[in-house]
């Protein structure tokens, strides 16, 4: 037998393990789930499958690749300073992304301890005293690390940008942009903002440039800028990575995540920049069952769910034609039974997920005073559907148009936080304004402005993907909702869409199954 | 009646003041706050404007930049005869949305009975057809489906291309994106290649006598943008002239939209 196929085994029995765990947990009710997290260095194999049981179900994690040892790969070696290795932070348990729950279960198993909560970005700043809940209380509550970006922005190339706006800092909660050794006036200046790991998972879909929407695979939608090349191919390259999309490739990314969050003294090697895109690329996840509507993927299921849908799917694809949805169609599940009949609370719920996608790919709302997207040609407002709107790639569910906007997460006055830095950025009298909020704009994160130092995209980020949600809880860049009802009230907030409470489950229920 | 017959119940509903539509083929070059009107349920919003009593739409080319409330409309073009334009008379010619804010325009249209009958901004539904292929194989839901590709322009060495923009904008349209595509690649394919950009600011005279003027900076703006994309698309390093002529032309009130424009010519050498 090769060594190949004797992996395959174990990550059979893996998922075997898994499967009957999970029966198990949903037995038992209420006990809580054994740890499923993975540390640095630790030994685990990947097989073809493994899944891990989460509040809503079970996610589903497939491998295309060989079968992996995590003891010795670069993504799962502790390789810097502080312990942390890529996985750290990208957990298979949580879609490779980090859930709060997550974060809040390692600091009691390891009060504190963990290298997860590093002063350098798993504490609100490293100035603070380390070790207490409060100086780390961006990470415990909302799963927010800090990014420090240099203030002024900085070139690829190191050179400075030349910001169209200035900054103040007008409330520091943390700290970090006022500290002497950290801050925006320290002899490094910075600008702390604090985001959500993004899902390293299903990459082709991220990394693939728009198909069939000519000229997109060469310039940005927005202002029909030219997209970013590799700097190592030359190649333009999808600007879907990272919520401001400043670093475009895998390699740039992980070179970068080595030195920051890993606290790396050396440069990743070639050979190790090479292992972490192969598995980057190899990996698929997706729910991969609901505790409520059963097996997701397969036969007489939604095609569009599961890993292997993933897998199977073509990238860089626009979906919500009537034809072609973007996750694919969920109406088999609708009227399972001929009228009378009662359905089974299975049935139920699939019908309640079914009416949700529908709603998610039709209902339709006006879009407006969205920042660098109702002004990129679209007009203000724009009447679409979640789907034909903004997430409209196939299967994936981000904006396949490459580009960036402000759904008002970062500025106010659609959302206000407390927890998080406040910026007053005044925009220079030459510069074009932010469209639909002038040349003064309060804002939590300028967002990919601290890219490319333009005043009209203060606060814009990049849509993510939707897979896996169920694992990967709060939601949107800024951790800005903990739970997907809350997800589902901003947007109802924000564009006054008055979903019906039937509505707003049904979209929940939907969710939770992708 | 130069007005089409279906527009009629419109104008009776929207009760305009007395109103005095301008004459076809009359040029009309005014500022004014745009309205969305709302189609129904399943369609799109279109744009109109309100100016000297009569609704006008206005027909602009695409990709060029739809109105945009919270900001000001400058409307630039011939009243056509020929059909309407969001319930309203259509103007033939370009729209700029000006880029500093008016808050003051904010009205959303209801769709009204009569709009719905127009109906307008509708999409393609599914047909019967489509939704049987679904229900007998539901993979087919996923199935690549592409919007038509725009119409690849054609390019010839020594002929001039004219990009024109929106005020104060140097945002170019998808179809003049694929136009400096293909001129790129026209550009790549020619030994010896030169390329001549040539950027201009522009000025506007409104029909109530007031001039617009584009920032002094917006021909360099224009031109070094097009310089950097034809480069990042492939043209040789060192082949492209850039012009800029920053001094603003004298409006005339006819066409001015035209002073807005940069033109690309990619010669062989002589
Ligand atoms: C301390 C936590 C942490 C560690 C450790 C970490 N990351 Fe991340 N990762 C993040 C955060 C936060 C983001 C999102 C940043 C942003 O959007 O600005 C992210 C984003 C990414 C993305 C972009 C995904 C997408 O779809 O946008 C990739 C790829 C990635 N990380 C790979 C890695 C690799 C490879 C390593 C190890 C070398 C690593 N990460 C280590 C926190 C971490």
């Amino acid at each position: 037998m090769t060594q190949l196929s004797l992996n395959r085994i174990s990550a059979a029995l893996l998922v075997g393990a898994s499967l009957t765990f999970g029966v198990a947990a949903m037995s038992q009710g209420a006990e809580e789930p054994r740890s499923q997290w993975w540390g640095p260095g630790e030994e685990h194999v990947i097989g073809e499958t493994l899944e891990f049981p989460n509040e809503e179900g079970r996610l589903r994690l497939i491998n295309t690749g060989e079968s992996i040892n995590t003891a010795g790969h670069p993504f799962f070696e502790p390789l810097g300073e502080n312990g942390r290795a890529c996985v750290t932070c990208h957990q298979p348990s949580d879609a490779m992304s980090l859930s709060a729950k997550t974060i809040q279960a390692q600091w009691d198993a390891t009060g504190g301890k963990d290298p997860l909560f590093a002063a350098v970005d798993g504490s609100n700043c490293p100035s603070l005293p380390q070790g207490e809940e409060a100086s780390h209380s961006l990470l415990l509550t909302k799963g927010l690390f800090r990014i420090p970006r240099p203030w002024p922005p900085r070139a690829a190339d190191g050179t400075v940008i030349e910001p169209e706006f200035d900054l103040e800092v007008v409330s520091d909660p943390t700290g970090c942009n006022l500290d002497p050794e950290w801050g925006m006036f320290s002899d490094d200046p910075a600008v702390s903002v604090f985001r959500r790991p993004r899902p390293v998972a299903n990459m082709k879909y991220m990394l693939t440039l728009p198909n069939g929407v000519t000229p997109h695979e060469y310039f940005m939608y927005n202002d029909k800028s030219l997209l970013p090349t590799d700097p190592e191919t030359g190649e333009f390259v999808s600007v879907q990575l990272m919520s401001d999309g400043r670093l475009p490739t895998l390699r740039g990314q992980a070179g970068d995540a080595s030195s920051t969050h890993l606290e790396m003294i050396a440069k990743l090697s070639e050979e190790e920049l090479r292992q972490i895109e192969e598995f980057e690329r190899a990996i698929y996840v997706a729910q991969g069952f609901s505790n409520q509507a059963g097996e997701l993927g397969g036969f007489g299921t939604p095609p569009g769910l599961g890993p292997e849908a993933m897998r199977d799917g073509p990238p860089g694809e626009l979906g919500n034609n009537p034809v072609n949805r973007v996750f694919g169609t969920f109406n088999m599940w609708l009227n399972q039974r001929s009228e009378g009949e009662e359905l089974t609370p299975q049935e139920e719920f699939q019908a309640s997920v079914a009416r949700g996608a529908n709603v998610f790919f039709d209902k339709r709302f006006f879009i407006q005073d969205v920042g660098v997207y109702n002004d990129k040609g679209l007009g203000n407002p724009f009447k679409r559907s979640c789907a034909s709107g903004c997430h409209n790639t196939v299967l994936a569910g981000m904006d396949l148009a490459p580009g960036f906007m402000d759904l008002g997460l970062n500025n106010w006055p659609w959302n206000r936080r407390e927890d998080l830095p406040l910026f007053k950025a005044t925009c220079h009298d030459d510069a074009v304004p932010q469209s639909y909020l002038g040349r003064v704009i309060y804002t939590h994160d300028p967002g990919r402005a601290l890219v490319t130092g333009r005043c009209s995209d203060i606060g814009a980020s990049m849509t993510q993907q939707m897979r896996g949600l169920a694992a990967r809880a709060p939601y949107f860049m800024g951790g800005e909702a903990d739970t997907l009802r809350e997800m589902v009230d901003f947007y109802d907030r924000r564009f006054n869409i008055r979903y019906t409470d039937q509505e707003k489950q049904d979209l929940i229920n939907f969710m939770s199954v992708l | 009646m130069r007005m089409p017959g279906k527009l009629a119940p419109i104008l009776a509903l929207c009760a305009m003041t007395v109103a005095v539509p301008a004459s076809a083929q009359e040029y009309l070059n005014f500022v004014a706050c745009p309205v969305a009107q709302d189609t129904g349920e399943r369609s799109d919003v279109c744009f109109f404007v309100r100016h000297n009593g009569e609704r006008y739409g206005v027909s602009i080319p695409p990709d060029w930049g739809r109105p945009q409330l919270g900001h000001k409309l400058l409307v630039e073009g011939n009243v056509s005869d020929e059909g309407q334009e969001c319930g309203g008379v259509k103007i033939e010619g370009r729209a700029s949305v000006l880029p500093e804010l008016s808050l003051e325009c904010d009205e959303i249209a209801p769709a009204t009975p009569e709009i719905i009958a127009l109906k307008l901004g509708r999409r393609p539904d599914i047909t019967e057809e489509q939704r049987a292929m679904i229900l007998a194989d539901p993979s087919t839901s996923l199935q690549i489906m592409r919007l038509r590709a725009l119409p690849v322009p054609e390019v010839a060495l020594g002929q001039t291309e004219t990009i024109y923009f929106p005020f104060e904008r140097d945002r170019a349209s998808g179809p003049d994106a694929m136009v400096m595509l293909e001129l790129a690649r026209l550009a790549e394919a020619t030994p010896g290649v030169q390329i001549s950009v040539r950027a201009f600011r522009g000025a506007n005279l409104l029909d109530n006598g007031e001039v617009l003027v584009e920032r002094e900076e917006m021909a360099r703006q224009r031109g070094e943008k097009i310089v950097g994309i034809l480069e990042g698309l492939g043209a040789p390093e060192g082949s492209i002239h850039l012009e800029v002529f920053s001094e603003a032309p004298e409006p005339t009130g006819r066409n001015d939209w035209q002073s807005r424009r940069a033109e690309l010519l990619v010669s062989a050498p002589r």
